[in-house]
């Protein structure tokens, strides 16, 4: 303290640090499963091309054009801000992998976060005993840094690699449930793994965030001097119970250092066995203020996705089937990626963006699997079914029969008893 | 709390505690922070229960959070005073509250002096009940404050509402002393028999005896916080979905409807919401009676049928089917083959900072980063790798 000059923080100061041009992550999850995109060659079916070989050409050859606008639209996010981000996430039915960053090296480079790993990084920063200036000049060293020509080429080498790896594995899974028909009900199950594929963007964005919030803090920690104010800066706290973050949570703000959001680009129907992780991905995503963006791609009469359309809404991200997308006419999706899943989240509010008319929140018989808007739910684990019972299929508890229910009882109960859990009561 | 000039008017802070001593080199370190372990701790403990064998929850709350806003709550032991500080907390709780508990109510009681009044309905709006809060801390604090009134208000409103449920008092009482108009301990008795749980925090910062005895008879929680902090943490208790013993509640089947969320096109005229009579193009639709209503969860202004979205039930089922808990392994820079290892979530090499610990799931056995650890018990609820295997939670 001593003869340095203490310069107050005054409010206009640290909401200037807030409302800065925050950079962007972008994780793309990208659904690779084949029988979903084979849909769209075999929409066209009466084409000369029906047999089983050049049916696969036509449909590789789709996702190749797919990949290479996603490309595009990659490097166009890394093109936007110094700082912004991209990872691919890939998934099919066999698996989910992250593709983008490629390995635990180029992690590490991406996110430079060697010194920001503990929650008490930045108090660490504070004790050992070196001026301001040479600690903020030490913050600058370890800032990520970045050549985008380069980062572009590993976009592209990622997305090669995922296309390739993807393939194999899908091709190899399809060879072994030939070769082998009772090899379990589930590996062969058609959904692809989009609940892992959630999981693992959302570790990186919490890895992303947890690093750039606790950078943002010490950096406005050593600029102003002033503890008090910056521990009142949204999301820049490092402890979930400071004093500050009180303040911030009572207010709804949830601002982060850095603008992370997901875009899923899935040609699937909905994957009814993984509603609770999925939803779980959702409710967490929720909670981080990351939007996810849903780029549906469908083909023609198909229903909409039940799924990515709550997902969106619960996120407030952008739901968009992209209409017209059919095999001769892939174009038209980059116009989309590009119009509309190009601005992030503070650039939203100042545009039009696209709103759901219609948002379907009915839920599923767990023993049926039929969709219902009135139906019954259980007391104690909480899962809903279209008929009375007088046993929860789920839990197994007995219930007590009140006049209403009983009245309401179908005249023979259906045995449901046979079907243990939710999961396996499908596939 | 505008900006803080002066030092008497910030907050107390005890900086030698967020520092820690290595024992071996002697160097200082920022320490994990009371808040962290105790909150790691809680996580473990309410794992181990929820795994050791079937614990039931119950799912269903109706909860009254009953306030003390006697005069003892003028006391600025904990600063400003400490009636700011519990409604503070109290707005955190409700809006936290709804987020875990979606299908749940909450009723908030007060008592100041000497009676019990409601401050904001049973409901499932968080936003009406924090401004309740606020309206009445305007209001004031003065006179003394009721045990028995709050209880026998609390048990009037809880006796009328379903068994299925789980019904629970959740009391801040700041006085030490209570003012009552008969006895206490015939309510607290006539509570047990009903079978609602009275929990108390008593920030008074001694323990009561009367308190003590209304908590443990009726089978609730008492705690007493030392500090602000303290408080908020164990506030947070209350958020989890209790265990419930099966002979408490009588389960059964609840009629449900599952609206759509539906936009009325710009060349038909906006229906008037039911609940609020106001005139709105985006609603849902009670599926019983066509109720047009603004928002759910409710209850049906015209059919009383419970309106709810299937997010909503879905946002519980994480208490239902939880990640089992990691096993931690320490991990050495030293060796060759630990200089390869990375969390398999967010790729962090494992071995970085020379020793260090990994966590592994025993389901998947795939290893993870701390961070990645707490991310995935606390906020994900999905293990990455089981995801990925196929092995699902409720299996």
């Amino acid at each position: 303290m001593e003869g340095k000059d203490r310069r107050p923080a005054t409010r206009s100061e640290t909401e200037a640090v807030v409302s800065r041009d925050r950079p962007s992550m972008v994780v793309v999850v990208l659904d690779l499963s084949l029988h979903s995109w084979m849909r769209f060659v075999e929409q066209e079916a009466d084409a000369p091309d029906a047999d089983a070989v050049s049916a696969a050409q036509a449909c590789a050859l789709l996702i190749e054009q797919v990949l290479a606008q996603l490309v595009i639209f990659m490097n166009a996010v890394l093109a936007m801000h110094a700082e912004n981000h991209v990872a691919l996430v890939a998934c099919n039915t066999r698996r989910a992998k992250t593709f983008l960053p490629a390995s635990v090296a180029a992690a590490h480079e991406m996110f430079a976060d060697d010194k920001m790993r503990s929650p008490g990084a930045v108090a660490e920063l504070m004790i050992e005993g070196s001026t301001n200036a040479d600690k903020l000049m030490e913050l600058e060293d370890h800032a990520p840094r970045r050549e985008v020509s380069s980062l572009m080429r590993q976009v592209q080498d990622g997305v090669t690699l995922a296309l390739l790896e993807m393939l194999d594995t899908e091709r190899e899974g399809a060879g072994l449930s030939g070769a082998d028909a009772s090899g379990g009900g589930r590996t062969t199950s058609k959904d692809p793994k989009m609940s892992a594929a959630l999981s693992l963007a959302l570790c990186l964005i919490n890895r992303a965030v947890s690093t750039a919030n606790t950078r943002a803090r010490a950096v406005a920690l050593l600029n102003t001097e002033n503890v008090e104010h910056v521990g009142r800066l949204p999301g820049l706290l490092g402890g979930e119970n400071g004093p500050g973050s009180v303040d911030v949570q009572a207010k709804g703000l949830h601002s982060n250092a850095v603008n992370a959001r997901v875009l899923i680009v899935s040609p699937s129907d909905d994957m009814a066995s993984q509603y609770v992780p999925f939803m779980n991905c959702m409710f967490s995503a929720q909670r981080m203020s990351v939007p996810v963006d849903c780029c549906v791609l469908r083909v023609k009469d198909a229903e909409d996705s039940k799924f990515f359309q709550q997902a969106s809404y619960l996120t407030s991200g952008i739901y968009l089937r992209v209409l017209r997308f059919a095999r001769n006419n892939t174009g038209c999706l980059l116009q989309c990626l590009m119009g509309y899943f190009l601005a992030d989240g503070d650039a939203r509010q100042s545009l039009r963006m696209p709103r759901q008319r219609e948002v379907d929140f009915r839920a599923t018989c767990f023993a049926t699997r039929e969709t219902i808007n009135l139906g019954w739910t259980c007391s104690v684990c909480l899962s809903s079914f279209r008929d009375h019972c007088a046993a929860c299929p789920t839990c197994g508890v007995k219930f007590k029969l009140s006049v209403a229910a009983r009245r309401a009882m179908p005249p023979k109960a259906p045995a449901l008893k046979t079907s243990p859990s939710p999961s396996s009561s499908i596939s | 709390m505008g900006s803080k000039e002066y030092a008497w008017e910030a907050n107390f802070e005890r900086s030698w505690d967020k520092i820690q001593e290595d024992p071996q080199t002697g160097r200082l370190s920022a320490s994990e922070g009371i808040a962290q372990q105790l909150a790691r701790k809680r996580r473990r403990d309410s794992l181990r229960e929820t795994l050791r064998g079937k614990v039931r929850r119950g799912m269903m709350r109706f909860m009254v959070l009953a306030l003390d806003f006697s005069r003892s709550m003028n006391l600025t032991d904990m600063r400003p005073s400490r009636a700011e500080v519990v409604v503070g907390a109290a707005q955190l709780f409700v809006r936290e509250f709804y987020d875990q508990n979606p299908i749940s109510q909450l009723i908030i009681i007060a008592t100041r002096n000497g009676v019990a009044t409601v401050l904001s309905p049973l409901g499932s709006n968080p936003v009406a009940h924090i401004k309740a809060l606020s309206d009445s801390l305007a209001v004031g604090t003065f006179g003394e404050a009721s045990l028995q009134n709050l209880l026998v208000q609390g048990l009037a409103i809880l006796d009328a509402l379903p068994l299925y449920a789980s019904r629970e008092i959740l009391v801040v009482f700041g006085s030490i002393a209570t003012c009552d108009p008969g006895d206490v301990h015939a309510t607290i008795g006539e509570l047990r028999e009903k079978k609602i749980t009275v929990s108390i925090v008593c920030v008074a910062g001694a323990e009561v005896y009367v308190l003590k005895s209304a908590s443990h008879e009726t089978g609730g929680k008492h705690f007493v916080p030392m500090n602000e902090e303290h408080l908020h943490l164990h506030m947070q208790m209350f958020l989890q979905p209790p265990q419930v013993r099966a002979d408490t509640l009588a389960p059964s089947l609840i009629r449900m409807g599952f609206p759509v969320l539906r936009t009325i096109t710009s060349d038909l005229p906006p229906k008037k919401c039911l609940n609020d009579l106001i005139e709105r193009r985006v609603g849902y639709e009670c599926p019983r009676c066509s109720a047009w209503l603004s928002d759910v969860p409710i209850e049906c202004v015209l059919c009383g049928l419970t309106l709810l979205s299937s997010p909503h039930l879905a946002r519980s089922y994480h208490h239902l089917f939880p990640v089992p808990r990691f096993t931690e392994k320490s991990v050495s820079g030293a060796a060759e083959a630990d200089q390869q290892r990375a969390c398999s979530a967010c790729l962090r090499s494992l071995a970085a900072g020379g020793e260090s610990v990994a966590a592994e799931c025993p389901r998947c056995s795939e290893e993870f980063c701390i961070e990645c650890d707490s991310f995935i018990h606390e906020s994900l609820h999905n293990c990455p790798g089981c995801e990925n295997g196929g092995i699902f939670m409720y299996e």
